[in-house]
């Protein structure tokens, strides 16, 4: 993301000037807008010339919108706006429906009545270069693979292949040729899907000898096309395990403390290892982990009690400004109490399950095992 | 951009009222039914402003057919009438009543049929190719009564030297063969891996020494007809293990008596196989304790080995003491397998040798075929064959019986198909021709193939669908309630936790949707609204498939298909029963 220009008042209205540089950047556009905000952008549209003519030319033209909905395509990385116009144009009356598409390459000026500090550190950290981190990934089995791309907030899967393999049989060898027929289509998908000079690493994940199998084939083609660009980049390739060549498999082998030390610095890695951690300390069910709304905001009271604050973006992103206002607050008093919070993306499996559990968690430094139960007394007072 | 949102209401109003550019003779085909597949509801929406239907195609036009902004241009720009007709129409409290009652209609019309194009072929039954006694044919299939095995065990235990063992001792495998595969595996230096090589034939497993997927061998004793399934006890390859449960009768578990510890730590796989079979409806196991000869036959190990397993599967299992056999085997020497151990080697042990178990619990086994059952059987491979109508599919029979010329279903494509042959394969091992046995009959439990023909469409047809007979099809289904016994979890069980569930021969990505009650197995405490489900629960919950749906049978329908197992990060976390379809 770039930041082009910027004027908040006092009163935190204001606008704010932006263009997209990748894909990323498409998610944290999503993250900031909200309905009712202002945006104008330069956008396409369906004009006719003249009142009679039945034709219609598709005209670039700059408006003033106001946001109705907003749709995020994840697959396609696009977002787009539901808006109105409120600006008079030459060729669009006041007032008309218009959508507006954001891709990657867009400049955009969005008006708010207030940006508060998750906006604002939201752009802070998409303009940061160094912030930026993407991975591939192919997580497979035999017969089904998933070849995906991960940035900090969102897993997007670039492909999908599935093949059935006959099983081993006496009289035949169906079984290794299909095999071989199967790694065959994911190693090209790989090459094809992914961009290795853009990626800081490539993760395969598998049950069994199949990841390394993967690898092999993929190099092996390489070198028989004599394809150095491709051959250069073999120490990106990462092997890790996992039961399942299901996508859930992505997350077991990133709990893997070798992996984690080669992608340490990836955002979405250490929110894995954070839900991780919360989730083994439920179970131990010590009343150091709580989810849900009310015993977060008790635990937070105690000032120095949080060590995490885990929360989703949907939250963080709700409508009701009030509410939004509530956890945004909530982010400060934890702050302040020493505690770190962690912006769980819903685009990635991790915020998505947290989601489920209410969206809100917390991980304390000592425990507080009454949380729940003077919950249940209020729950009987109501 | 696409023209499709570009949508400005007020600009074109100016054109409709010039009034001469919707014509609806003018519009290509799609349009055309566009047009009117949405007019009557937009009629329905837009009843209280009462346009002519003429307007209404043109505003629909004018807004690129999509509905929701022509009913904002309408409710801007038109005014409701009030007319006596209103009052002819029902009340709202009527119209309620009316609605409910539509509801139910809707709620129970499925999906799958209307939203699927009218069915090429006609879906009746058909009648078998030749008319037989059935009775009669049933008589004969239960003089030599068929019993499947699945050897089940930590990896490196000897299941495959074992099965290896059996059959050439039982002259199934030829010296010829073995000398064939001793020759080879010394070769690449594992000279005691030729046994094992009988079932390990992938160049991956053998090169590996470790077996990947399970292989099952039909063969026949004098008295009994036996399918022993091989499966791998590495970690890695439980999934391809459940798959050979599934298809099993009793287990054979395999213990290494040098390393049994190793294998029945928490990480072991002797723990988790057995959890397993248990919860896949294995009630009965044999437990060979392996290498004894590398032991000296030491009675004292075998004792200690059969006590701590006995605890686990008495105490923590609820196995049934008679239901469980203990025999010391050799399968390397070939031991107390075919042949019995010498006296001066193991005079402590005097009972059966494995194979006269094994013929002994295919005698005690119930092997009365309930006629009125329906026939349904589990997809386990694909064959496709030269004509692109036919396709040969091979499988355990679940329940009932089949006859070539009859009609089936397989779900969830719901292609359609007649079965043309019906043959059972008796593995010639070593020899590479295949004998296949024609029947005119195929019932509950045998392994068969099916060859089908006149199927439509050969690619929705993948392994795991389930076949039944034309007039009894299985719905798929995304969403189910099942009851979900848990196990020791490092990790709780969350609502939106993806976890791998395994229906037979099926694996797919599915996550907890609901958790309608917890009850705690070691305390026995209910307790009430959660939103996860910790170690040794007991829970009555609903399962969200991820993928795709999938066929699924109640347990009260199917004792064996109803059950399933869900496993998580590479560890057996819960298994459960199906008990509602959603």
């Amino acid at each position: 993301m770039k930041l082009l220009s910027q004027s908040i008042q006092k009163d935190s209205s204001g606008k704010i000037t932006l263009e997209t540089t990748d894909i990323e950047d498409i998610y944290t556009t999503h993250q900031l807008l909200n309905p009712n905000d202002e945006i104008s952008l330069l956008t396409v549209r369906n004009i006719k010339p003249t009142l009679t003519s039945t034709t219609t030319i598709r005209k670039t033209i700059h408006l003033d919108l106001v946001i109705e909905s907003i749709d995020y395509e994840v697959d396609e990385n696009t977002l787009r706006l539901k808006c109105r116009t409120i600006k008079q144009h030459n060729d669009v009356p006041l007032n008309s429906y218009h959508t507006a598409i954001i891709t990657v390459n867009c400049k955009f000026t969005i008006w708010k009545q207030i940006w508060d500090d998750f906006n604002l550190n939201l752009i802070n950290e998409s303009c940061d270069v160094m912030n930026k981190a993407e991975l591939g990934a192919v997580v497979l089995e035999e017969g089904v693979a998933h070849i995906c791309l991960i940035t900090n907030t969102v897993t997007v899967l670039k492909n999908k292949i599935e093949k059935s393999i006959p099983k081993k049989q006496r009289n035949n060898n169906n079984h290794d040729l299909a095999m071989t027929k199967f790694l065959q289509m994911v190693s090209d998908s790989t090459v094809r899907n992914l961009d290795l000079s853009k990626l800081k690493s490539v993760l395969v994940v598998g049950p069994g000898t199949i990841s390394s199998k993967l690898i092999q084939v993929i190099f092996n083609n390489a070198i028989k096309e004599n394809n150095k660009e491709l051959l250069s980049h073999k120490s990106k390739f990462v092997i890790g395990h996992s039961s399942t060549g299901y996508l859930q498999g992505l997350e077991e082998a990133m709990k893997d403390p070798n992996i984690i030390k080669l992608l340490n610095d990836s955002k979405y890695s250490k929110n894995v290892i954070v839900f991780d951690l919360f989730t083994k300390m439920l179970n131990l069910d010590d009343g150091k982990a709580w989810y849900g709304d009310n015993e977060c905001f008790k635990a937070c009271q105690i000032k120095g009690s949080v060590k995490y604050l885990l929360i989703t973006d949907t939250l963080l992103k709700s409508t009701d400004l009030n509410k939004r206002k509530k956890y945004t607050d909530l982010i400060e008093l934890v702050k302040e109490g020493g505690g770190e919070t962690i912006v769980f993306s819903t685009l990635h499996d991790s915020g998505e399950q947290l989601n489920q559990l209410t969206g809100i968690a917390v991980i304390l430094n000592y425990p507080l095992p009454d949380l729940d139960e003077s919950d249940d007394d209020d729950d009987e007072l109501e | 951009m696409n023209d499709y949102d570009d949508d400005d209401i007020i600009d074109y109003e100016n054109d409709t009222q010039a009034g001469e550019q919707f014509n609806e003779d003018n519009l290509n085909d799609e349009d055309y039914n566009l047009l009117y597949d949405l007019l009557p509801e937009l009629k329905e929406k837009t009843k209280l402003y009462q346009i002519p239907d003429d307007k209404l195609k043109e505003l629909l036009w004018l807004n690129y057919f999509e509905l929701d902004d022509t009913l904002e241009e309408i409710k801007r720009d038109f005014k409701p009438k009030k007319t006596t007709s209103n009052f002819q129409k029902p009340s709202p409290d009527e119209q309620k009543k009316e609605l409910h009652k539509i509801t139910q209609i809707i709620s129970g019309v499925n999906l799958e049929e209307s939203s699927k194009p009218a069915p090429k072929k006609k879906l009746t039954t058909t009648k078998p190719k030749t008319k037989i006694n059935v009775d009669k044919e049933l008589q004969t299939k239960n003089q030599k009564p068929n019993l499947s095995f699945v050897v089940i065990g930590h990896v490196d235990s000897g299941k495959s030297t074992m099965i290896g063992r059996l059959l050439y001792d039982l002259k199934i495998v030829d010296s010829k063969t073995l000398h064939k595969l001793t020759k080879e595996s010394e070769n690449i230096g594992k000279a005691s891996f030729s046994l094992a090589w009988i079932m390990d034939q992938t160049s991956e497993e053998r090169s590996r020494g470790v077996t990947v997927d399970i292989c099952q061998t039909q063969f026949e004793t004098e008295t009994s007809s036996f399918t022993i399934i091989d499966s791998p006890g590495h970690k890695d390859y439980v999934p391809q293990m459940i798959n050979g449960v599934t298809q099993a009768d009793i287990a054979i578990v395999i213990i290494d008596a040098n390393s049994f510890e190793s294998g029945f730590d928490t990480q072991g796989q002797t723990r988790e196989h057995l959890t397993i079979a248990k919860n896949l409806g294995m009630e009965k196991c044999i437990i060979a304790i392996n290498k004894m000869d590398t032991n000296s036959w030491s009675e004292h190990r075998f004792e200690q080995i059969r006590d701590t397993l006995a605890e686990f599967l008495l105490d923590d299992l609820q196995y049934e003491k008679r239901n469980i056999i203990y025999i010391p085997v050799s399968g390397y020497l070939g031991d107390n397998v075919v042949n019995k151990v010498k006296k001066t080697e193991c005079p402590w042990y005097s009972g059966k040798t494995l194979i006269e178990i094994l013929e002994q619990e295919n005698q005690l086994v119930n092997h009365a075929i309930d006629k009125e059952s329906p026939f349904i059987m589990t997809i386990n491979d694909i064959q496709e064959l030269s004509r692109n109508d036919e396709l040969l599919i091979s499988g355990r029979i679940n329940s009932g019986l089949i006859q070539p010329g009859e009609s089936i279903i397989i779900s969830p494509s719901q292609e359609t198909g007649v079965v043309d042959s019906i043959s059972i394969t008796m593995s010639n091992v070593g020899s590479s021709s295949v004998k296949n046995d024609l029947q005119k009959l195929a019932i509950k439990g045998e392994f068969v193939e099916l060859k089908l023909k006149k199927l439509d469409v050969l690619d929705n047809i993948k392994v795991g669908d389930l076949v039944t007979l034309i007039n009894n099809k299985i719905t798929p289904v995304k969403n189910f309630q099942c009851e979900l016994n848990l196990f020791n979890l490092e990790r709780p069980l969350l609502i939106g936790t993806p976890f791998i569930l395994f229906r037979s021969n099926i694996s797919i990505p599915a996550r907890l949707s609901t958790i309608h009650s917890i009850e705690n197995t070691k305390s026995g405490k209910v307790s009430k609204k959660r939103k996860h489900l910790s170690s040794n629960n007991r829970a009555i919950v609903d399962i969200e498939i991820l993928d795709r749906d999938i066929p699924l049978v109640t347990f009260d329908d199917d004792m064996k298909l109803g059950r399933l197992v869900i496993r998580k990060d590479g560890m057996t976390i819960g298994a459960g029963k199906v008990t509602k379809l959603l």
